[in-house]
């Protein structure tokens, strides 16, 4: 007998609810199939930033790799490729450090060595842990200390734990925190405000410049800061925005240290919602904001995408620079149609799941790392356009708009660009000849 | 200081060594980690990945479940999987995490047989060894249970210790066994590549062992121990070493010894290669052909089997190893993947680029092994003919 892929339909997991979610969708209910989809789940450093290419974001940092040689498989490759190789050292531990924990007590000596010839001299040495550490119960920031104090240098204690990606502070959300640990308490500057999102800056200045408009003549990133001194500035900034939920912890973090207060802006691309939250935000810090420009702009691109394509099919992956609910749900609102979505989704998603039950209640979601995907025939047709490359993956006859940047879309210009990525792929010749 | 890798980075693990021998064989693959260890192994150590549907999938451990050590709890995963999709074996492989938490391994597979009927095999690997160390254990975790001398249509010649970690692509084993067949060795079969586990169990069958690397040597003595299946070490990376392989398999097969050559050579100077020491032989080899009559070393920083090696040939444990190799015997010549290079930074002879998949993963492909060894085998022409002292 053919065996099927598991799926829901967004209406079923509406009224299922947060409570209830399908055992296909909560991954350590089941073994995780390892398909080229997963690749960003299983390996956070694959593509874009995991762990260790992350905390090499910190400006004339350098990091130790403390763990098994698998733990740093990865970096061979990606750290040629993204070019940090030349920043990450490696301490190997075999099986006798793991009974007797001796690594630990030689990471003084590593730093040292370290520093002695590394050229330039770092600023900051990050030491990153895995798995095995997390078990023995090791104490890095003692660790981190003791070899601070020996070599003169900030040395900074890093987690990747994959074993703990469902819990609290899994390791991306750790890393952020790590990343802003350094950061001391200073004199506040009511027009700096630091923006805490990913690893890489925004593709466009539409916020920063939103951002001025209110007042805030400086505005930073971690990822443009080019030197320590200038990512210990960050400390003076009055105001923190979160644009990944992922660096909530981070700023709280900061909040609870260094009293710098926070809000949150969702990265969205439905237009109305764009327009709201910043009409929002602009209330609270009581100015208005004048968007009217990069409105317009995303106004005209969602007009010609309708013009275009109404009634376009959608395939929608996880693997993107989006939330593939709210996504999907701004796709379905200007007219097209989302007959599939491969993502997994938390308690949070649940305002878009069940705006798509009232617009979209058959679409099928999948979750890529359910085992029961190594059924799912890769022949799909009727699919004009994928998003992300996972989706890419499973209908490979569509076409597909990767939108998986390292820098980051935001706000309207975010909207726009995606739009024109996806009128771009569909002006092109189809595979068969023809333009779609 | 010893264990401190300021230049290289790590190496293909074990526990991508025995998954590349497991890869194509239809079983279900469950790596017992938390679901980076399967990351770096699809995504790094493995180029069918992307090519090949195979059932590979993380254990998907949690804190809690290495803490509370719940194996129940992986049966159940697995137990849901087998549901899903037809599969001829399950094998567990290990990393860190069940290294950490002392997982037995073997008792877990009894339970999981019992339960759902099906072989299960167990690679008790670490994440601390070696690809080769893990390809070792794979083999003969596959070989015990299930090969068998009742092989109707047998091939004549196995071929053991081939995966993509140890040759320039995933059809290397297709095109050593189509080379060995075009010089009358008969129908030979690469276990693991573009084979199944049909094939595994007809091993007890075949006349003659090919082993073409060192983790392929536990498994070959082992077949000679269970069946009397004879093996011989070699690469047959071109018609020439095909035929000077059915020489020694013929050999072999009446009964005779093989008997090591040995070579005399000029002082100073000479090549070193480094990569997985089967493959480095056969390069030596092809060299000498070409008349080069300096010094040629072979080093690995994987196994190095001493039956296998000369007398300078050494066996590279750490990074500065590397340099200090280096720096002693005065090479003119360094052949080796890319990456390594940058361990040798004041060295100011020829290297010539070779890729090795365990190094360097997919950064370099099939076309550039190509060209580094037709570069290294210029080389060597250029010193047998004088011009590589001129040039030097």
């Amino acid at each position: 007998m053919k065996k099927e892929p598991l799926f829901s339909t967004v209406k079923e997991i509406a009224e299922r609810g947060p409570e209830d979610f399908p055992t296909q969708f909560v991954p350590h209910c089941h073994l995780v199939y390892s398909s080229p989809a997963t690749l960003q789940y299983n390996s956070p450093g694959a593509f874009g930033f995991g762990v260790k290419r992350a905390g090499l974001v910190l400006p004339e940092s350098v990091m130790l790799l403390v763990a098994p040689g698998c733990c740093g498989r990865n970096s061979a490759i990606v750290g040629s490729r993204a070019g940090y190789c030349d920043r990450m050292y490696y301490l190997q531990m075999t099986e006798t450090d793991l009974v007797t924990g001796r690594h630990l007590s030689k990471i003084p000596e590593a730093v040292s060595e370290i520093c002695k010839t590394a050229n330039p001299r770092p600023k900051a040495v990050l030491i990153c842990i895995t798995c095995v550490d997390a078990l023995l119960g090791t104490d890095l920031e003692r660790v981190c200390r003791k070899a601070e104090k020996a070599c003169g240098i900030h040395v900074v204690p890093c987690y990747m734990y994959a074993i703990t990606r469902e819990g609290k502070k899994p390791p991306m959300v750790a890393i952020r925190q790590t990343l802003y640990s350094l950061l001391k308490p200073a004199k506040k500057r009511e027009n700096a405000v630091n923006l805490l999102g990913d690893f890489s800056p925004l593709e466009s200045d539409e916020l920063p410049i939103l951002l001025r408009q209110a007042g805030f003549k400086k505005v930073n990133q971690i990822s443009e800061c080019k030197t320590f001194d200038e990512y210990m500035e960050m400390g003076n900034a009055c105001f923190n925005i979160v644009l990944n939920p992922e660096s909530r912890f981070a700023a709280e973090d900061l909040r609870k240290r260094l009293g710098i207060s926070y809000c949150e802006l969702a990265r969205l691309y439905q237009l109305d919602k764009i327009k709201k939250q910043y009409s929002l935000f602009g209330a609270a810090l009581n100015v208005k904001l004048d968007d009217h420009v990069y409105y317009e702009k995303a106004l005209r691109a969602t007009e010609n995408l309708i013009k275009k394509y109404k009634g376009f099919s959608f395939a929608v992956g996880q693997a993107l620079n989006a939330n593939p609910f709210e996504l999907s749900l701004a796709l379905v609102k200007y007219g097209m149609k989302v007959p599939y979505i491969f993502a997994g989704f938390s308690a949070g998603d649940f305002t878009y799941i069940n705006q798509l039950k009232r617009l979209s209640p058959d679409t099928r979601v999948y979750s890529s790392l359910s085992p029961s995907m190594i059924n799912f025939e890769r022949d799909v047709s009727g699919i004009d356009v994928t998003l992300g490359t996972d989706a890419g993956y499973y209908i490979p006859k569509a076409r597909n708009v990767a939108w998986n940047s390292e820098l980051q879309p935001f706000g309207f210009s975010g909207l726009a660009a995606l739009i024109f990525e996806i009128d771009a792929v569909l002006s092109q010749p189809s595979k068969t000849g023809g333009i779609a | 200081m010893k264990g401190l890798y300021r230049y290289l980075s790590p190496f293909a693990p074990d526990q991508s060594g025995a998954v590349s021998v497991l890869f194509e064989l239809g079983g279900i693959i469950v790596v017992c980690d938390a679901g980076g260890c399967i990351g770096n192994i699809c995504g790094f150590d493995e180029p069918r990945w992307s090519t090949h549907k195979s059932a590979l999938f993380s254990a998907g451990l949690r804190d809690m479940d290495a803490i509370l050590g719940r194996d129940d709890k992986l049966l159940d995963k697995i137990a849901d999987a087998v549901s899903q999709f037809d599969c001829n074996f399950i094998a567990l492989i290990g990393t860190p995490v069940p290294s950490v938490i002392g997982t037995d391994f073997k008792a877990l597979a009894r339970v999981a047989e019992k339960r759902f009927r099906l072989p299960v095999l167990c690679a008790e690997t670490t994440g601390m060894e070696l690809y080769d160390k893990g390809q070792e254990k794979a083999y003969l975790s596959l070989f015990k249970p299930f090969a068998s001398d009742n092989g109707e249509n047998s091939p004549e010649i196995g071929i053991i210790g081939a995966t993509p970690l140890d040759f320039p692509d995933a059809e290397s084993g297709l095109r050593m066994s189509a080379r060995l067949q075009k010089v009358g060795c008969g129908k030979a079969v690469c276990y693991g590549m573009e084979s199944g586990l049909s094939d595994i169990k007809k091993a007890g069958a075949v006349r003659c062992n090919l082993v073409v690397s060192p983790s392929g040597i536990k498994a070959a003595q082992w077949l000679k121990e269970r069946f009397g299946t004879p093996y011989v070490a070699g690469v047959p990376i071109n018609s020439k070493s095909a035929e000077k392989i059915k020489i020694k398999i013929d050999n072999v097969l009446a009964g005779g010894q093989i008997s090591k050559s040995s070579y005399s050579h000029d002082n100073g100077g000479g090549i070193l290669i480094i990569h997985q020491q089967f493959l480095a032989n056969e390069l030596r080899e092809q060299l000498r052909t070409l008349q080069y009559k300096g010094r040629i070393d072979v080093a690995s920083f994987f196994m190095l089997d001493k039956n296998f090696s000369e007398s300078g040939d050494r066996i590279l444990r750490e990074e500065n190893d590397l340099s200090a190799l280096v720096e002693a015997e005065n090479y003119e010549v360094i052949a080796g993947d890319p990456l390594l290079k940058r361990a040798i930074p004041g060295w100011s002879g020829d290297y010539i680029d070779l890729p090795h998949y365990a190094v360097s993963g997919g950064i370099y492909s099939k076309t550039d092994w190509e060209k580094g060894l037709e570069n290294l085998k210029s080389r060597a022409l250029s010193s047998a003919s004088g011009e590589g002292k001129a040039n030097a």
